[in-house]
């Protein structure tokens, strides 16, 4: 039946009919489905580690030398600065992923930081979610992290999904009230489905 | 000036266009093996893809992919042996763009349209209406294999 009506009409636009299309249907599969068969990953450093204790492996000077013997003696690499003035960071609050909608899995961890120089971010670690078009990250007020939430106008855009697997870290806007956010959603804004939630809870 | 269509009894099919006199000018047998080559073609990149990545999901549909076109080159269906090129072509060229970030298999894209064109030569030869409705029948295969791969495998 489609070729049928191509005919009626000049081989040159029907040409272009057919052709367009193709491309356009070709274009349309790569944007919208291509990314379902992406993995990407991303390493961003940890704001919390210059106040973690990194115990690191030396030996001791005494034993140093060949033919020195000993157990290696665990030393702490850049202790947290300490006293009164000391910045460090902070972990606020933590949350793992769970599965969105169906057939969109989410792991990892969803960690809201405060920074050593007083600033907010969200750090996504040992992140992994099922890739898809047009996916966003979401802070949302609402614990159960529903869909509507991710659009409400309370929630916070912080930008596009920078990988799908890794450790992200997202810098929340100066002068947020981070308090006021319950859960994390990664969103995608096509088709308005929820790919993975984190509930964010007091940290112990 | 018109020429009956063999395919739909009664129809009369256009003649004079630049297009099918330059496609009748390419010898047909050529054009039987292109449409065959850029299927199969299209299908050992599909395979290439399945050894080559490590994501389960891009595997399975690489795999899938890779069946579907090949069972469109093997002369199994006669009375539908028409319809299966051209959905083979689509397969493989709409395949390729869902598929185009996963390594090599941007190049089923061209290999699709590489054997759409040579049924196009194969379709002017024999005085058939091209049937394009299968050839983006196959967008359609494509998008529903994908719909199932997200639904049922975990990603």
């Amino acid at each position: 039946m489609l070729s049928r009506l191509l005919l009626r009409i000049p081989w040159g636009a029907a040409l272009l009919l057919v052709a367009g299309g193709a491309v356009t249907g070709a274009v349309l599969l790569f944007l919208l489905a291509g990314p379902y068969f992406q993995r990407t990953y991303r390493n961003d450093a940890d704001p919390l580690a210059a106040t973690r204790p990194a115990p690191t492996t030396a030996a001791p000077s005494s034993a140093s030398g060949a033919g020195a013997t000993g157990s290696p003696v665990p030393m702490v690499a850049n202790p947290p600065p300490t006293g009164p003035a000391a910045a460090t960071a902070q972990l606020l609050r933590e949350g793992s992923f769970r599965d969105g909608d169906p057939g969109h899995n989410g792991e990892g961890r969803a960690r809201l930081i405060r920074a050593a120089d007083g600033g907010y971010v969200l750090r996504l670690e040992e992140f992994s979610v099922t890739n898809g078009p047009d996916l966003f990250v979401i802070l949302s007020t609402d614990p159960s992290g529903s869909r509507g939430s991710a659009t409400a106008g309370d929630a916070l855009n912080l930008g596009k999904l920078k990988a799908t697997d890794g450790n992200i870290n997202y810098l929340i806007p100066e002068g947020t009230e981070v308090s006021a956010f319950q859960s994390v959603i990664i969103y995608c804004r096509a088709f308005r489905v929820v790919f993975a939630i984190a509930t964010l809870e007091a940290s112990s | 000036m018109t020429d009956t269509n063999h395919a739909h009894p009664g129809w009369r099919y256009p003649q004079g266009s630049p297009l099918g006199n330059a496609a009748r000018r390419i010898p047909e047998t050529a054009a039987a093996s292109l449409s065959a080559g850029g299927r199969l073609a299209a299908a050992a990149v599909a395979v290439a893809v399945v050894i080559s990545q490590d994501y389960d999901r891009t595997r399975m549909a690489a795999g899938a992919l890779a069946a579907l076109i090949t069972l469109t080159v093997a002369p199994l269906w006669s009375r539908a042996a028409r319809s299966l090129e051209w959905m083979g072509a689509g397969l493989a060229f709409f395949g390729g763009a869902a598929l185009a970030a996963a390594g090599p298999a941007w190049l089923m894209l061209p290999a699709g349209g590489l054997a759409a064109a040579a049924i196009a030569v194969r379709e002017a030869h024999r005085r058939r209406v091209p049937d394009v409705l299968a050839f983006f029948a196959a967008g359609a295969v494509v998008g529903g294999l994908v719909a199932v791969m997200v639904l049922t495998l975990e990603g």
